[in-house]
């Protein structure tokens, strides 16, 4: 057995089941490869990108607001607050909903919804990072690699 | 024509009945069709949520969280989720006679049972039993918000962390289709038993970043989920149950306002025959 079963759902639907051979998540502390026969772990998610690798090498890629993680040596289950694939993400409309995001964020600097608006404005970068990285629409300057 | 003037009025009545049914039969379709999708959605989330708690019940972690603690049970509460409007059928019928069942079991057993109820019929119902009811919350709503539920699930879950109960059993209508929907009780807490699928010897997650963090979030999670579900489920079962009784009533209506046609028309006929009768002998008489 070299493969995992994976289910990844949100609230309102389930967005993939099937098998794959890596799952990479965004984990709190950074983002943590899977590979099947992993010890149980069970932990939280923020907002970013989550990939999923099948045998054939093809990876899929989503995008989850924050949530849970449960890893089993075959099985893993994603339970995303918000989470979409990123072929469904409209970029325009990510980069905008960044832009809003950020307004609001400025806005509310120093009142008591600040906290809320910089995490919006933190999903919503993290969804259109996800957008330009894994599925991009527009064609734009790639940023430089870090490295 | 009395007797035929009569039998007009109980016609147009019953018409009347039925118009009303009808109309309650189209709301109900179309709510129903709205509530059912809603249940497919929430669905997978709550059973992977399940899924995972069978686990989390199944692995021994360090960390003792205060609602993974599996006591003896002595008191127990039954969360009890009914319709706000009755006219469907047996509906809240099952899930009360189901929650009553389990009550005097649970007497019989000598644990002692208190009970927290969702919708308008199950308020009245407990009221008029005068059970002890810790918690309420009538009326439900079409769309009951996860903030709404979460005092009654709060409320209920804080006895079981402070050791006040022991056990909490959840009591809904489980939506098998259209035609059928099911009473089930359900644990809430202590976690659903481990399936067969799971490793029996002792092993623990590693969390990220801590156990506490983690097993209180999702514990949250679980609790607010799971209970919204089983409202989101027997709301669903509350329409489409609505929604087959109220076809069975416009069907009932439908064959009363038949044999009340053909009571008439026979009696229409029998007056005539009678005057006809009347008229030839009157003339054989002359």
């Amino acid at each position: 057995m070299d493969d995992f079963h994976v289910d990844i759902v949100n609230a309102e639907r389930s967005l993939f089941s099937g098998d794959a051979t890596l799952v990479v998540a965004p984990l709190r502390d950074g983002e943590a490869g899977f590979l099947p026969g992993h010890s149980p772990l069970l932990a939280a998610l923020k907002a970013g990108a989550l990939r999923v690798q099948d045998a054939s090498g093809d990876e899929q890629a989503f995008y989850v607001s924050g949530g849970f993680i449960e890893v089993q040596p075959h099985h893993i289950t994603v339970l995303a607050d918000v989470g979409e694939r990123a072929a469904d993400i409209d970029e325009a409309l990510a980069a905008r909903a960044v832009e809003e995001a950020a307004r609001r964020a400025e806005e509310q600097a120093g009142k008591t919804d600040y906290a809320h608006a910089q995490a919006e404005l933190a999903q919503a970068s993290a969804r259109l990072a996800v957008v330009r990285r894994y599925h991009p629409q527009i064609p734009h300057r790639a940023p430089g690699r870090i490295r | 024509m009395a007797r035929g003037k009569e039998i007009r009025t109980k016609i147009r009545s019953v018409q009347s009945t039925q118009k009303i049914t009808r109309a309650m039969q189209t709301v109900a379709a179309a709510k129903m069709r709205k509530a059912q999708e809603r249940m497919r959605a929430a669905r997978p989330y709550v059973e992977s949520l399940v899924g995972i708690m069978r686990h989390i019940r199944a692995a021994h972690p360090e960390y003792r969280h205060p609602l993974l603690a599996v006591r003896p049970v002595r008191r127990a509460t039954l969360l009890v989720v009914t319709s706000d409007r009755g006219l469907a059928g047996a509906l809240n019928v099952n899930v009360l006679r189901a929650a009553v069942g389990l009550l005097k079991e649970w007497e019989g057993a000598g644990i002692q049972g208190d009970v927290a109820v969702l919708g308008n019929k199950g308020a009245a119902y407990f009221r008029r039993l005068e059970a002890p009811v810790v918690a309420q919350l009538a009326p439900l709503g079409d769309h009951p918000s996860l903030q709404s539920i979460a005092g009654v699930v709060k409320v209920v879950v804080d006895a079981y962390r402070k050791e006040r109960v022991d056990r909490i059993v959840l009591v809904y209508n489980r939506f098998e289709n259209t035609m059928s929907q099911v009473a089930v009780t359900e644990d809430l807490l202590p976690l659903p038993e481990p399936g067969p699928d799971v490793d029996r010897h002792r092993w623990d997650y590693l969390y990220e970043p801590e156990a506490q963090d983690v097993l209180s979030d999702i514990l949250a999670r679980y609790l607010e989920t799971r209970v919204r579900g089983a409202v989101i489920e027997n709301l669903a079962s509350e329409q489409s149950a609505r929604m087959v009784a109220m076809r069975a009533a416009t069907d009932n209506a439908g064959r009363l306002i038949g044999d009340l046609k053909l009571a008439y028309n026979k009696a229409r006929q029998a007056a005539i025959t009678q005057e006809i009768a009347e008229i030839v002998g009157g003339a054989s008489a002359v």
